[in-house]
Order: structure tokens, then sequence, then C-alpha cells
């Protein structure tokens, strides 16, 4: 076997790590939600980049009261617009269009304030730890 | 579908800032057989989700897409989507590309776009008097 060949490995090996250098810019973030003092149950979190803010939307799912976005499709640093919806059937049963069938109706119920209006913020850091509390309240 | 979402139709020569710097449409990933039932990337149905994508959320975002009730197979099935009472909805391009997704504008030319790309740029691709000028 040709003793260059542990060379070759190192070389490719840096070439990965380079590559992958785009992502470090990323950071988790996790957190929690809660709704009139009770964990949330479930839901979706959203964070958005305000003005001035570089870098990809990202989100992930509430359960328990607890959302955790890995660094790898987490956000860059910066300040946030953060969306937060949940939803949950009715009773009734509605005609959906799109699927030309009679399926459970469900609504979105928490305040607009916390998503197509929201007023909810949140700030990335670079030092972290990138924990968010939000406490929300109804209606 | 980025361009011609509301009626009437933009035709091309409304395209303000260029057919070369306008996404017309971009890769998505369709859903899986179900049950549960899963209208992600079903052609041709013409609502967010399934046919259509929106700019509201990067390439390949971790934020859930929100599509019509009824079409999301659930949380356990990637890429996440929610279910929206309406039928407006919030679909992300995606792809299973590491890094970007592949966009077609509406000259016909195949772009690769980061799955990093800021915001506003993104949004500006789907807008037909933007103005925008790509350097990425």
């Amino acid at each position: 076997m040709s003793n260059r060949r542990p060379i070759g490995w190192c070389v490719w090996f840096v070439l990965i790590l380079i590559g992958c250098g785009e992502r470090g810019d990323r950071r988790s973030l996790e957190g929690t939600v809660t709704l009139d003092g009770a964990s949330l149950a479930a839901g979706q979190i959203t964070f958005v980049p305000q003005p001035g803010t570089k870098g990809p939307t990202a989100g992930g799912q509430i359960t328990e009261g607890r959302f955790s976005i890995p660094r790898k499709g987490g956000t860059f640093t910066g300040k946030f617009l953060v969306q937060i919806t949940a939803t949950r059937k009715t009773s009734k049963q509605v005609m959906n269009y799109a699927l030309d069938e009679m399926i459970d109706e469900i609504e979105q119920f928490l305040p607009l304030r916390y998503n197509r209006q929201s007023e909810l913020t949140a700030e990335v850091t670079a030092s972290g730890p990138n924990q968010f509390v939000f406490a929300l309240t109804s209606p | 579908m980025g361009f011609c979402l509301r009626a009437p139709c933009s035709v091309k020569k409304k395209i303000t800032d260029g057919t070369s710097s306008t996404v017309m449409a971009s890769e998505l990933i369709a859903g899986q057989d179900g049950p549960p039932r899963d209208c992600r990337g079903f052609w041709i149905q013409v609502f967010a989700g399934a046919s259509m994508y929106t700019h509201g959320l990067t390439p390949n975002s971790t934020a859930a897409a929100e599509i019509v009730f009824g079409c999301c197979p659930g949380p356990g099935v990637p890429p996440p989507c929610v279910e929206s009472p309406v039928y407006i909805g919030v679909a992300a391009a995606r792809s299973y590309h590491p890094g970007g997704v592949n966009a077609t504008f509406v000259d016909g030319h195949v772009q690769f776009k980061s799955e990093s790309i800021d915001l506003p740029p993104w949004q500006a691709l789907a807008s037909i008097d933007g103005g925008e000028t790509i350097n990425e």
C-alpha cells in the first residue's frame, strides 16, 4: 500500500470540513410555550428574520410545551418575528374543496397577535443559550 | 408557481424586472401514499402545499408548511407541515439535495438557490416587479 494514501484522506477530510463550514453560522433554538399558564400540548413555532437579520426562516414543532430546533436547521443570529399556531378539531364536518369531500373541520385557536399579526419577537445571539419562554394568554 | 398566484394571471409583459430574475417554479418534496392522506406535491391540485408553493419561507426551511386541512399527514412524516383551516397556505420550496433547491426562472433557466439565502432576496425572486439583481 502506498504511504501517500493517508495524506490523500487528510486532504479529503479538510475539504469536507470546508464544505460544511456554511452551517457554522446557524444557531440551535429551544424553549417553552405556555397558554394561560399550562404547557401548550401541540403547536408550531416559526422564526422569521426581521429587516437587518440575515439568513433563513426556521421553525419546529411544539410538543408538551417544548420546542427544539437543531443547529443544522436553525437561524443565524439577529432579531426575529416569532409566529406560534395551534389547531384543534371542531365538532363539525365541512366541505373541503381541495379534496371535494366532507372532512373534520379544524380551527386555529391562538390569538392572531401570536401568529398572523404577531407581536412576539426573539433575539438570537452568538453567545446563546438561545432558550426562549413564550407565555401566551387567551383570548 | 410564484408569479401566477393572483387572478388574472400575470402575463409575461407585466414581469417588469425581467424574466431572468423571476422564479416560476421550484423543486418540491412530494408526499407519501396514505393513509394518512398526504397532498404534498400533488399534481395538479392548485393550492399551496400541493402543486403550488410560496416564498414565505426560505428553501428547505425547518419551519412547517401551512397547508389546507385534511392534507398534512402529521408531524411524523417529514418535511414539516401543519394544517390550516383556510385555503391560503405557506409552503416552502424543498428538495432532498443538501444545501438548497433548484428553481426554474420564467426565461427557462434553472439555478440552484442556497437554503441559507436571506429571506428578502428569496421573496424578491418571486415578485414580478421587484427590480432585484441576482448576485448570490
